[in-house]
């Protein structure tokens, strides 16, 4: 399906077309829900949590002026309900781990994961993503798959960009050494994916 | 190399892509547009009460020029126009088309409110219990012995 640009939506909303809100809806509800469940953890919550979230962005979207773009708004109200519900701590920033200077390459584990299918590929890196933290988790979602710039992480968050970035980094990392650690011959690992 | 560069990775990025996102159920959205407010709709007169006196200006100046053309002015115009002319025909035509037809009109509803009338009269002067047994002695005529 797809869809128009976020202003376009806006500006039939603020008009009284309630339609343009169910479009807008169905474009940035799947991101909505992976914040409300990866912070609530409980599907019902969450949706029910999501739920609320666009409710209150559809109450208050006459006052949204665009000095920031639609989406990172509206992410950044649903961080913030969700954090709110579970009464939950904002992360900080840690100090990068030592696995982060571990002693293997990026460019080495890249090139053992060319050597899986997609499917294996995939189901290593479902994997992976399950056992990451939830704030880390968002954050690698926001950015790599939604192409959000490390400002509107920072806005929705609430870290600082250098932050944002540090974690960017930090989460990258860990990654590719939890993949790095499944694929060793003697784990075996990731042959029972 | 700076954290920017760090960053910035396609593969891990086309592998996030291909994972996804996490759906909540399929009528979300319904279940979301069914809690929204109706909208009170706004009742607005059809037209201000200007506009309201504005037409009633205009139909009552239309009908004027009208009655003034038709009465004072035909008249004069009417020598002007050629006798055998097909103005004059058509609008002859026009005419007795009219004629007849309010005639009819009048007439249909003469006729039907003169049988109302008569129903009327006969009933409140014979009087129904009376009109009432016509029929019913009509229906159940006794046997001739």
């Amino acid at each position: 399906m797809s869809f128009q640009e976020d202003q376009f939506y806006i500006e039939q909303i603020k008009k009284g077309n309630q339609a343009a809100f169910a479009s807008i809806v169905e474009k940035h509800k799947d991101m909505v829900f992976t914040i409300c469940v990866k912070i609530v953890r409980k599907p019902e919550d969450a949706e029910e949590l999501a739920q609320d979230v666009f409710m209150k962005v559809f109450d208050k979207i006459a006052s949204f002026r665009g000095d920031a773009r639609f989406s990172t708004w509206l992410y950044r109200i649903a961080y913030n309900a969700a954090i709110s519900k579970t009464r939950k701590r904002r992360l900080e920033v840690e100090a990068i781990d030592d696995f982060t200077i571990n002693n293997y390459s990026v460019d080495d584990v890249k090139e053992n994961l060319e050597t899986l299918d997609k499917e294996e590929q995939h189901a290593l890196l479902k994997m992976i993503m399950e056992q990451l933290l939830e704030d880390d988790y968002i954050i690698i979602k926001l950015f790599y798959l939604k192409a959000l710039s490390v400002v509107d992480i920072s806005q929705i968050t609430g870290l600082s960009e250098a932050n944002v970035k540090v974690k960017l980094h930090r989460i990258r990392k860990k990654m590719y050494c939890q993949m790095h650690k499944q694929m060793q011959p003697s784990d075996k690992n990731y042959k029972n994916l | 190399m700076n954290k920017q560069n760090n960053i910035e990775d396609s593969f891990l990025q086309s592998l996030i892509k291909s994972d996804g996102l996490i759906k909540p159920s399929w009528d979300f959205t319904n279940k979301l547009m069914a809690r929204l407010p109706i909208k009170n709709v706004e009742i607005e007169e059809s037209s201000s009460l200007i506009g309201r006196n504005i037409t009633l200006f205009i139909f009552i100046l239309i009908g004027f020029i009208n009655l003034l053309t038709i009465y004072l002015l035909w008249p004069y115009l009417s020598v002007w126009l050629p006798e055998n002319s097909i103005l004059l025909f058509i609008i002859d035509q026009a005419n007795t088309l009219l004629h007849s037809y309010v005639t009819a009109l009048f007439n249909r509803s003469a006729t039907i409110s003169l049988l109302l009338v008569i129903i009327l009269g006969v009933t409140t002067i014979v009087g129904k219990d009376v009109i009432n047994s016509w029929f019913y002695h009509s229906k159940h005529k006794a046997p001739i012995v």
